[in-house]
């Protein structure tokens, strides 16, 4: 069979759907393996994701569009369509990096795992946030 | 004394006839009450399951991506159950504590009823009951059968934390079981829903199946962490879907009985009019005869 030339995204949290059978070019996800960007026909996969940034590229060329994810999984079928699913995600617009760098230093203080979950989650958003400006 | 009795005993029995009417009509009186508090009731339960269904409805709108999203990777990677010789098996009923539903809670726990009466063992097979409507069902039948119970479910929206933590809860429950069935109600319209099956595969299956090795790199770490995070995710998917299903049957359910109660407060209606007019003739009768005595 001819290699699928387009790739298709769905995107969902619990409580919403982000993308819904959306052709893309290209998206970079933040795997626990290593960051990795997908493109049509790319090999068939399943991976974790960490807490970080995930970039949609809608077409060759555009502007990607920045979503952080708490964690979740992105798999990538052999027909070329890529789930990603993750526990809470929001466009990287939606955050302030004051709160979270305030956030960030709450969680620090105490070493309980929620605490260190919390601690992991607000590192990866202040770094996104402060190479994103 | 007794022949004072036998004189008392027909001017009693005149005055029993007209207290049987009066009876009579306090008695349907009492009923009418009754029965329009009922219908009240039912309306207003109406009212507060179609609020909840319109919620549930878009949340499931919502989630139907994520269900969909992890049913397809078990149906891409062409898993199938391996046919053991007493394989253990596990049933998940997503039920609720509230009923007056119709019949959401029923055909579940009768379908996993009758899927049991079919094989010969019952001894490998455990069930988890979600929500306590399915525990007082198999609390009866298949008592020994229950593995854990899960409460509080219907009172609020499901959230994708409760989903974890029944995932939680059955992963780490010491039962390691080969094959799983998790049976919930799938919501088509107001008016239908089905009862539908989704497979749960444990993590031997899943790494024997026949497509996995296409998947790049999938050892058994991220395939037991994947396994873990697909439970919850159809967990939640078949919650939501659930709930949708049970808000609109019971608005149905609600709406067919204030349409019965109002057809029975019609003819109650009618029998305590009928009954009031009867009473008022027989005590004009009684006055006028009598008058006609003197």
């Amino acid at each position: 069979a001819a290699a699928p030339t387009s790739l298709t995204l769905n995107f969902a949290v619990p409580h919403a759907t982000i993308h819904r059978n959306a052709t893309i070019f290209q998206a970079n996800v933040p795997a626990v393996s290593g960051d990795m960007g997908i493109l049509a026909a790319h090999v068939p996969l399943v991976d974790q994701l960490k807490p970080g940034i995930v970039e949609i590229v809608q077409s060759a060329g555009a502007k990607a569009e920045k979503y952080f994810v708490s964690g979740g999984f992105v798999t990538v079928t052999p027909d070329s369509i890529i789930n990603i699913s993750a526990v809470e995600a929001a466009p990287l617009e939606h955050f302030d990096l004051e709160t979270a760098k305030r956030n960030l230093d709450e969680a620090q203080r105490s070493d309980s795992p929620v605490n260190r979950i919390e601690a992991e989650i607000y590192q990866a958003l202040v770094t996104a946030l402060t190479q994103s400006k | 004394m007794l022949s004072q009795t036998k004189q008392l005993i027909p001017v009693l029995a005149v005055q029993c006839q007209q207290q049987r009417g009066m009876a009579n009509l306090k008695a349907i009186g009492l009923r009418l009450k009754s029965v329009k508090n009922i219908q009240k009731i039912t309306q207003s339960m109406k009212m507060v399951s179609a609020a909840k269904y319109a919620r549930a409805e878009r949340d499931l709108k919502a989630a139907r991506p994520l269900g969909n999203a992890a049913q397809s990777f078990y149906e891409k990677a062409e898993v199938a159950a391996e046919s053991k010789d007493a394989p253990k098996e596990l049933y998940i009923a997503m039920t609720s504590d509230r009923g007056l539903a119709g019949a959401v809670h029923t055909s579940i726990c009768k379908t996993i009823r009758a899927e049991l009466a079919e094989k010969a063992n019952t001894d490998n097979i455990k069930i988890v009951c979600v929500g306590d409507k399915s525990r007082a069902f198999f609390q009866r039948w298949n008592r020994n059968n229950i593995l854990m119970v899960g409460s509080e479910i219907g009172r609020l929206p499901p959230q994708f934390g409760d989903a974890s933590k029944v995932a939680n809860a059955i992963l780490t429950s010491g039962y390691e079981f080969d094959s799983g069935k998790m049976l919930y109600n799938k919501y088509n319209s107001v008016v239908s829903y089905t009862t539908t099956t989704i497979p749960i595969f444990s993590q031997e299956t899943v790494s024997n199946a026949d497509k996995i090795s296409v998947y790049d790199s999938l050892d058994a770490d991220v395939i037991q962490s994947y396994m873990e995070y697909s439970l919850a995710s159809l967990i939640y998917y078949a919650m939501k879907e659930g709930a949708c299903s049970e808000q609109s049957s019971r608005m149905t359910a609600m709406d067919n009985s204030s349409k019965n109660a109002g057809e029975m407060i019609d003819k109650l209606t009618i029998t305590f009019n009928r009954t009031r007019q009867a009473v008022i003739t027989g005590e004009l009768i009684e006055i006028i005869s009598g008058a006609a005595a003197l």
